[in-house]
């Protein structure tokens, strides 16, 4: 699994390849740092992302509940039918803080508009 | 009783035979009651639990079965593969290998994900819970289980609701998620949970039910979230 930190006009977190047991600590030292560095939100673009399990949910549901304190908000870019499916099952894309797109930009633009 | 009663006969103290038959036959009377209230007691436990097995399966649309691991092992028949895992590491090749064995089955591709994701979940819990545990890959007519066993703690029979039914975020500790997982993606899985471990069998069919079983009526789908 590959983790790159991009600082576009948002912090972008992007995950490639699976994200499971053996390797979801550093995607959730990441998302740690994010809550940390943009607490109004940041981006986590898993469009080159073909697996994750409910380790990873888990972490991404550690860093909402930090997040959601100071009002922010995490925008996923999904693509991946399997990973959009496990977002469903686990209720994630319902979560008010949580939003879901099929492209880095609009993602990016969605924080833009929110923290207005 | 014999004995003792021959022995009151030979000591010629025979005024104390009487009252010694007596009282063995009033101990013998309170053996065969509690014998009668143990039978009744494991008979009220059994019923209670096929009870619970019933309004499990019931719950979540008969997709989640609370088992034994004879009946688990009696469905799946002979395996096809066997793997032992002892680390996280392990997993990615399991579901690697899982995938291309569905594959070749002719598993439909939407299908394969589905259950490489239950595979996944239950290694996953395999490997947090007992850092070890044995795959192995059956064949069933037109499906396929994979079962996953492991020699960890197995799961309190009181959290099993929680685990497995609740909406949302569930305060089960870590075992929350992966089985609302597998209960969804997978066709059904059985479950059994025992003082030495827990037995996953995860059974997916190559193709959606309906086309599995052709003009089987309608089938109820309920799926559970």
């Amino acid at each position: 699994m590959n983790i790159s930190i991009i600082q576009g006009k948002q912090r972008i977190i992007r995950v490639a390849g699976s994200i499971d047991l053996s390797n979801v600590e550093r995607f959730r030292i990441a998302l740690e740092e994010a809550v940390l560095e943009a607490p109004h939100g940041f981006v986590v673009d898993m469009s080159s992302l073909t697996y994750i399990d409910s380790a990873g949910i888990q972490s991404l549901l550690s860093a909402y509940r930090k997040l959601i304190r100071s009002g922010g908000r995490i925008a996923l870019v999904v693509v991946d039918s399997d990973v959009k499916d496990i977002l469903n099952i686990t209720g994630l894309n319902l979560l008010p803080g949580i939003s879901m797109w099929d492209n880095q930009a609009e993602a990016e633009q969605s924080l833009a508009d929110s923290s207005q | 009783m014999r004995a003792g009663a021959g022995d009151f006969i030979s000591k010629n103290n025979m005024s104390r035979l009487a009252p010694a038959v007596e009282r063995e036959v009033r101990e013998a009377e309170t053996r065969r009651e509690r014998r009668k209230a143990e039978a009744a007691l494991r008979a009220e436990l059994e019923h209670k639990l096929e009870f619970y097995r019933r309004t499990i399966s019931a719950a979540t649309g008969g997709k989640l079965v609370l088992a034994d691991y004879a009946e688990i092992e009696r469905i799946a028949g002979p395996p096809t593969i066997k793997w032992e895992i002892s680390n996280a590491e392990d997993m990615e090749g399991i579901r690697t290998q899982t995938l291309e064995l569905a594959r070749k089955y002719g598993m439909d591709e939407k299908r394969i994900g589905k259950l490489v994701m239950s595979v996944g979940e239950a290694v996953t819990n395999a490997i947090k819970h007992a850092h070890s545990g044995i795959v192995s890959v059956h064949r069933l007519p037109g499906a396929v289980m994979v079962v996953v066993t492991d020699k960890g703690p197995g799961i309190p029979a009181l959290l099993l609701p929680d685990v497995a039914l609740r909406r949302g975020y569930s305060t089960a500790g870590t075992l929350g998620m992966g089985y609302k997982i597998m209960i969804a993606f997978a066709d059904r899985v059985y479950l059994a949970t025992e003082a030495e471990g827990t037995m996953v069998g995860i059974e997916m069919g190559f193709h959606s039910p309906e086309i599995r079983f052709p003009g089987a009526g309608v089938l109820c789908m309920v799926t559970v979230c």
